[in-house]
């Protein structure tokens, strides 16, 4: 599997005005990244209307430092106008354009956060969209975070039914009941049933102990799964501690992409 | 592998409460972008960062409001400016063209005459953003009330 980081866990000093997103590119480089994952609202400058020129810079970056964006992360909210809620043809248009920006960037998923609730209304939008993420080679991941149990998607994976669309689970879901906002851990046996929908993976981490452990978190599981089944996608270290706490974002970014290392190689 | 999972004490109303802390305390943080209230030609400046964790649509501000030493600016005297483009506060909520980036700093405009005779060395300066979030956090009317405070020196 391919194992990097979201440019998210650089977030300390991006909400801080410390550092851009071609500074986090570098610094998860040098860190040793197959690859980044990059979140729209956060790190493309000029957002929502972003230039192309500053698109392909953000690519050939990565490019030229011999790593691959793994997954171009976005927003699909519904309250952007405080009149009313945006209809479902303005969320098609929106969910096409940045199934276009993914594959401008070169990335092979799009993980839009949406929420699906009732669940049965991702149905109508995913096939809705499908027909672009054929043509333009992006695969709708899903993001499966808790507090949602880790069925939630399965009545989606199996009505959509096509390799456009497929999960990203992200680890929360199997932290333990110590984890800042946990609700219901899983058990880690709930990860094997989803192993063949996975095309990539957020390694969520708070915090972490004086060896590099995650305490919250079975990374040894999690990934050793992962590795048992063979995954060939791609695994992002979500570092979410900044949150809570400032620190200079390259010290908690090295831990967890270690960690990552130490259980994921 | 566990054969039962972990239970917490916690609901979907404690992880709301929770977040609303959390995302309170990152907005606290790099609130300020500058301790000085320095006065000019378009009313008295702050530089404010949006305090939520991504970049938002301006019309998630359903509400702007300043304090200067515990004195309430009226709604009116509010100016946002963004990338040089200045609107009143009343107004950022019809305006989702508008972004305000991660980390990007506003400027925040007070017009309020009352100000001048208000301003100390140092003055206790409240912010009062009511920010809807765009899809459900959990948060009671999807709006994330942040209730900051900080200090600035008179530039």
């Amino acid at each position: 599997m391919k194992l990097g980081l979201t440019l998210y866990s650089f977030g300390a000093d991006l909400h801080a005005g410390k550092m851009d997103v071609f500074d986090a590119i570098r610094k998860a480089a040098e860190l040793g990244c197959d690859g980044v994952e990059i979140i729209a609202e956060q790190h493309i400058p000029g957002w929502p209307n972003p230039s192309l020129d500053d698109l392909t810079q953000i690519r050939e970056l990565v490019e030229s430092l011999g790593m691959e964006i793994f997954c171009f992360s976005c927003y699909f909210g519904k309250n952007i106008r405080s009149d009313r809620p945006q209809t479902f043809e303005e969320l098609v248009h929106h969910a096409k354009r940045m199934i276009a920006l993914t594959a401008y960037l070169g990335a092979p998923i799009m993980r839009p956060a949406f929420n699906a609730n009732p669940v049965g209304q991702l149905i109508d939008f995913v096939n809705a969209v499908l027909p672009s993420l054929e043509k333009y080679g992006v695969i709708w991941g899903v993001e499966l975070h808790a507090p949602h149990p880790p069925s939630y998607y399965q009545e989606a994976l199996d009505a959509v039914d096509s390799p456009w669309f497929r999960l990203v689970p992200d680890f929360s879901c199997w932290q333990g009941p110590n984890a800042p906002g946990q609700i219901q851990s899983n058990p880690l046996s709930t990860l094997e049933p989803l192993l063949k929908y996975t095309v990539h993976c957020h390694a969520k981490a708070h915090m972490f102990t004086a060896d590099g452990e995650e305490p919250n978190t079975p990374y040894k599981e999690l990934l050793g799964m992962l590795k048992d089944y063979g995954f060939k996608g791609s695994v992002s270290g979500e570092y979410e501690g900044w949150f809570i706490k400032y620190a200079p974002s390259e010290q908690p970014a090295k831990t967890l992409f270690n960690l990552l290392e130490k259980y994921g190689r | 592998m566990n054969a039962e999972p972990p239970r917490t004490n916690r609901n979907q109303a404690d992880r709301a409460k929770q977040g609303i802390f959390v995302f309170s305390g990152l907005g606290q943080r790099d609130l300020f972008a500058s301790n000085r209230i320095e006065q000019t030609d378009a009313g008295w400046r702050l530089l404010i960062r949006n305090p939520w964790y991504t970049g938002t649509h301006l019309s998630t501000v359903s509400s702007l409001g300043i304090a200067v030493n515990g004195h309430n600016v009226s709604e009116g005297h509010i100016f946002l400016s963004l990338r040089g483009q200045m609107v009143p506060a009343a107004y950022a909520k019809n305006l989702h063209e508008i972004w305000w980036g991660m980390g990007e700093v506003a400027e925040v405009f007070l017009t309020d005459p009352a100000i001048p005779a208000l301003l100390k060395d140092t003055n206790e300066i409240g912010v009062e953003i009511d920010m809807r979030t765009t899809f459900s956090y959990g948060f009671p009317d999807d709006t994330l009330p942040y209730r900051l405070t900080g200090e600035v020196e008179r530039g």
